[in-house]
């Protein structure tokens, strides 16, 4: 394997910076392309990311244009998705929708995922009563359930995307600082984390410079999981009226109020729900195929 | 004499994505009833495939694509996994590399040894569990009774390996497949472990198959020697004279690459150049050709056949007949002069005085309670000096505290007690007190060349980093790759190894880069924690070569940490021989390996195996395992092994250092006209009460 691979390597590190991150691109989707699945998965998530950055762009009406006279339309050439009760464009709306709910679980996610790993890091290198410390501290966090957090905290400070955000990371921080810690066990001993102590480097360059490196694949995927969650966390949210408020469209909170019709406008349900669904599958699959090559890679 | 199995022009490949590679290539072979046939070669020679393949036991992406294995005359390429069963563990038995993986954690060991006999001899639970307790004396494990009660991890690994020994013995087994069985010990338990596997499958008349790379541990097993290199086999010879006249230009080079305790300090060793060939690429000829220093056109072009030699002798060679004549004489000795070493000076690079290091402090119920320490004491008042431009040899079984003491000096463990000086400056005993200047003089080789080098960085950056980190002054792009070529040729690599990633090179490879990173700071003194422990023979010998040659050019020091005492003789000029966190002798390396010596030492080096059959190995064995360091034994620390016990004196006073003359140092009860006078007469009498 070493062999075949060694000609392009030597190449490799000679090349300026943005071709050798093309390439990487590149690589990425020839190497997720042996997993049928996972590519669809990674194409649905961009495709969604698409549609948050122009949805609104795009879309034929305002989220909150009350066409006369074209109330419960069902699904047709000129409303995709059909209309509401009130003669709102569904497909509108869902477009619209699309970038909150990708937005707020995409931010909740980075930040608890830079705490996460910075946290983890540092607590799994340094090891001693601090590693006790703020692992318990963070284990006791994952004990309380996620809804009964999230209710409290959106009870008391009101339902706000800010709000959404401090939820998911309070919930999703200590999961990822876990990840990491474990995964920076596992090599704190090495010897190549040894010999860098041995030239006097700073804890921060061990941290970042050395071990980071080495976690990033599980760090990866990692991320893409909680991503998948914050969503779904997001969209329940927004079921339960905790979401972002009316009348911006929120695919949860359209959800919960198609329900009352679905007898007479079941497309008010199915849209929402199914780009939910979507969404949060084309997630899970891009992080399976992530994890799929990160471990055929492992064998560093 | 029917063999008990024979192998004939067997070929196995390996699936690897869609393509198959042939591992094995047309191997034939064959075992006598009560023969131990060794089976020989480095990493990737496909030994192990072999050996799993006799008992049909290969990975799920391997397959048998021709040939045939005949237990007695019965062929198991057809058999059906489920007919294998009734084979398994019956007519075949295995004895694993890592005992404690073998054994299954969650059942004691007595319901494992009692499961063989039940499902094979049908013997009923009672029955079986009384036919582990004597399997279980017949290994020798003192205390069967309490044995068979206990769990895999309660046992060390000289007992967990006897325990699997017992498994694989409990059934009569036609043949035993020992693989690589003593690697993971401790050379003292080796000795006794291979001791008694020779007697007890000569006991069982049972025929085996013996897989090392050891050809010390192959030499005192053996009957006959299969030597394999690059999935073929290269010569097949009885033991005597495989050793005593090879004919196979690799077999010559493994054997020659073999450090020998009775070899000056101003040899090198030769070596076998270049890295065995990987699956993919394996060439058309001879597979040894691009290695093999006699190697002629036709070698390249054309597989040399296995050739009847003698009786019982087989070569694979184009050139075997003009070896065997004389008129090839290999050229083993190297071809580089040797780098003429520097006389050592008399002021000292290092010294450190009374570093004493305990691990896991005891806790607040035990402070309160009292009793039982809780710690560990991993070394207790210890005191070394390193000479300029000589290297300290610091020699021990595992738990001796060598490895703590030279973490303690590079402060990675911060020394609980003791004081250092590094080129007569004090220094401090934790990392963060030490000025760059001292971290530019200390550095260190690890042990494990797998995680020595950052996965993720290139061998240029991982030197450019240490050069830039450490060289005190700003330094430019070119300037900085200069060194880093410098540095690459200095371990004989060439420039462009500096793209490459660790994943890219090979184990010998990454401890000579870990060597040319250590070196990157021009240091007084390079601690080296068995760097050649992971490596095959002929690579440890590039790679202590290289350690040598550094050592005479950048005029460096070294401490070199081994359980190999050949291999330390080969470097250290003067050897500290530890055990259970104590110096127990100290010397020039040739008083050490002389008597008067400690019996600790004497046994040590009685439990080297030699690689040369005809050379009977030193009988002085030591039972028993490694007290433990919480409980350490109360007077002489060695009283509980010590074979040259005197009396009450050993187990109550702490024995006092005695001077053998030249600075060599001996902390021992026994005068030293006594001691010459006892190792100087081998004490045959012990040699049969340990053997059956």
């Amino acid at each position: 394997m070493s062999t075949l691979r060694s000609g392009v390597e030597s190449k490799r590190a000679s090349r300026p910076f943005y071709v050798r991150a093309l390439l990487a691109v590149v690589s990425f989707f020839r190497r997720l392309a042996r997993h049928p699945v996972s590519l669809v998965g990674t194409l649905l998530v961009i495709a969604f990311v698409l549609l948050a950055l122009f949805g609104p762009n795009i879309a034929p009406h305002r989220f909150d244009d009350l066409i006369r006279g074209a109330a419960r339309q069902s699904p047709s050439l000129e409303f995709p998705f059909g209309t509401d009760r009130l003669g709102r464009d569904i497909f509108s709306r869902v477009l619209w929708g699309a970038r909150e709910i990708i937005a707020i679980p995409g931010i909740a996610t980075a930040i608890s995922v830079f705490l996460g790993t910075c946290v983890g890091l540092f607590v799994g290198y340094y090891g001693g009563w601090i590693d006790e410390l703020i692992s318990r501290a963070l284990d006791s966090l994952l004990s309380i359930p996620a809804l009964v957090l999230a209710l409290v905290m959106l009870g008391t400070i009101g339902p706000s995307p800010v709000g959404i955000i401090i939820v998911i990371v309070l919930l999703y921080m200590p999961i990822v600082t876990r990840v990491i810690r474990s995964a920076t066990l596992n090599i704190r001993n090495s010897g190549f984390i040894e010999a860098a102590k041995l030239r006097g480097e700073s804890l921060p360059y061990i941290l970042f410079g050395e071990i980071l490196p080495s976690v990033l694949p599980a760090l990866t995927v990692e991320a893409a999981l909680r991503f998948s969650y914050a969503i779904f966390l997001t969209a329940s949210l927004g079921f339960l009226g905790l979401g972002v408020q009316p009348p911006s469209p929120d695919w949860g909170r359209m959800v919960s109020e198609s329900r009352a019709n679905y007898a007479r406008t079941p497309w008010e349900l199915w849209f929402p729900a199914g780009a939910i669904a979507s969404l949060v599958i084309g997630v899970n699959l891009m992080a399976d195929g992530l994890r799929r090559i990160f471990r055929y890679e492992g064998q560093f | 004499m029917t063999p008990v199995i024979e192998v004939n022009n067997l070929s196995i490949d390996y699936q690897l994505g869609k393509r198959w590679l042939n591992a094995i290539r047309d191997v034939s072979l064959c075992i006598d009833p009560f023969e131990i046939h060794g089976l020989v070669g480095e990493s990737g020679s496909g030994k192990s495939t072999l050996a799993l393949a006799l008992m049909r036991y290969l990975a799920g992406n391997a397959r048998i694509s021709s040939g045939e294995i005949l237990l007695d005359g019965e062929n198991l390429v057809s058999k059906s996994e489920h007919e294998m069963r009734q084979i398994w563990g019956k007519k075949l038995s295995l004895v694993p590399q890592d005992p404690l993986a073998a054994l299954n954690p969650s059942y004691t060991i007595g319901e494992q040894i009692a499961e063989v006999t039940r499902l094979h001899e049908g013997l009923s639970k009672q029955q079986a569990f009384s036919r582990a307790v004597e399997l279980l004396a017949k290994v020798k494990i003192a205390d069967p009774e309490a044995v068979v009660r206990r769990y895999p991890h309660q046992l060390s690994g000289g007992m967990q390996q006897r325990v699997t020994i017992a498994m694989a013995l409990s059934t009569q087994p036609r043949l035993l497949v020992l693989d690589e069985p003593t690697t993971a010990l401790d050379v003292t338990t080796q000795a006794v472990i291979l001791d008694l596997f020779r007697d007890l499958i000569h006991d069982n008349k049972a025929a085996a198959l013996y897989v090392s790379h050891d050809l010390g541990a192959i030499a005192q097993m053996c009957d006959r020697v299969t030597v394999m290199y690059g999935g073929e086999v290269m010569a097949s010879a009885p033991v005597h004279p495989l050793y005593a006249a090879p004919l196979h230009p690799y077999t010559m080079g493994l054997l020659a690459s073999i450090p020998r305790p009775t070899e000056g300090v101003e040899t090198r060793l030769p070596t076998i150049d270049g890295v065995a060939p990987s699956l993919a690429e394996r060439p058309a000829g001879c597979v040894f050709a691009p290695r093999c220093p006699v190697a002629l056109p036709i070698c390249f072009d054309e597989k040399p056949p296995l050739e009847t030699i003698d009786t019982g002798r087989m070569g694979k060679c184009h050139r075997w007949r003009e070896i065997r004549s004389g008129e090839l004489v290999m050229q083993t000795a190297p071809l580089e002069k040797v780098a003429t070493s520097l006389p050592p000076d008399d002021n000292y690079v290092l010294m450190a005085g009374g570093v004493s290091k305990r691990f896991g402090s005891p806790s607040l119920f035990r402070r309160l309670v009292g009793g039982d320490s809780g710690y560990v004491q991993a070394v207790d008042d210890v005191s070394v000096r390193v000479r300029a431009r000589s290297t300290l040899g610091l020699v021990g079984e595992s738990g001796s505290g060598k490895t703590t003491l030279a973490r303690s000096i590079v402060a990675l463990e911060v020394a609980d007690d003791g004081q250092m000086t590094l080129l007569d400056m004090p220094i401090a005993n934790t990392l963060a007190g030490r000025s760059q200047a001292v971290l530019r003089e200390l550095q260190m080789v690890f042990q494990n060349p797998n995680d020595t080098l950052n996965p993720y960085q290139t061998v240029g950056q991982a030197l450019a980093r240490t050069i830039r980190r450490l060289s005190g002054r700003a330094m430019i792009q070119t300037e900085i790759r200069a060194k880093v070529n410098d540095l690459l040729d200095e371990v004989r690599l060439t420039a462009e190894y500096a793209d490459r990633y660790p994943a890219e090179l090979s184990g010998g490879e990454k401890q000579r880069v870990a060597i040319a990173r250590a070196f990157a700071t021009d240091p007084a003194l390079v601690i080296a924690d068995e760097p050649t422990s992971s490596l095959d023979v002929s690579v440890q010998a590039v790679v202590l070569n290289l350690l040598k040659d550094l050592r005479a050019r950048e005029g460096a020091s070294y401490i070199l940490i081994s359980h190999d005492l050949a291999a330390v003789s080969y470097l250290a000029d003067w050897i500290a021989v530890m055990y259970l966190g104590q110096i127990v002798e100290e010397g020039d390396t040739e008083d050490v390996y002389q008597a008067p010596s400690h019996p600790y030492t004497e046994a040590l080096l009685s439990a080297i195996p030699a690689p040369d059959p005809t050379v009977q190995r030193g009988n002085i064995r030591l039972e028993g395992d490694v007290p433990s360091p919480r409980n350490v034994p109360s007077g002489c620390r060695f009283h509980t092994r010590c074979p040259r016990k005197i009396g009450a004196i050993c187990e109550t006073q702490e024995p006092p250092w005695l001077d053998a003359g030249g600075g060599h140092r001996i902390r021992c009860h026994i005068p030293i006209d006594e001691l010459i006078a006892m190792q100087s007469t081998p004490p045959d009498s012990e040699r049969d009460e340990v053997s059956l």
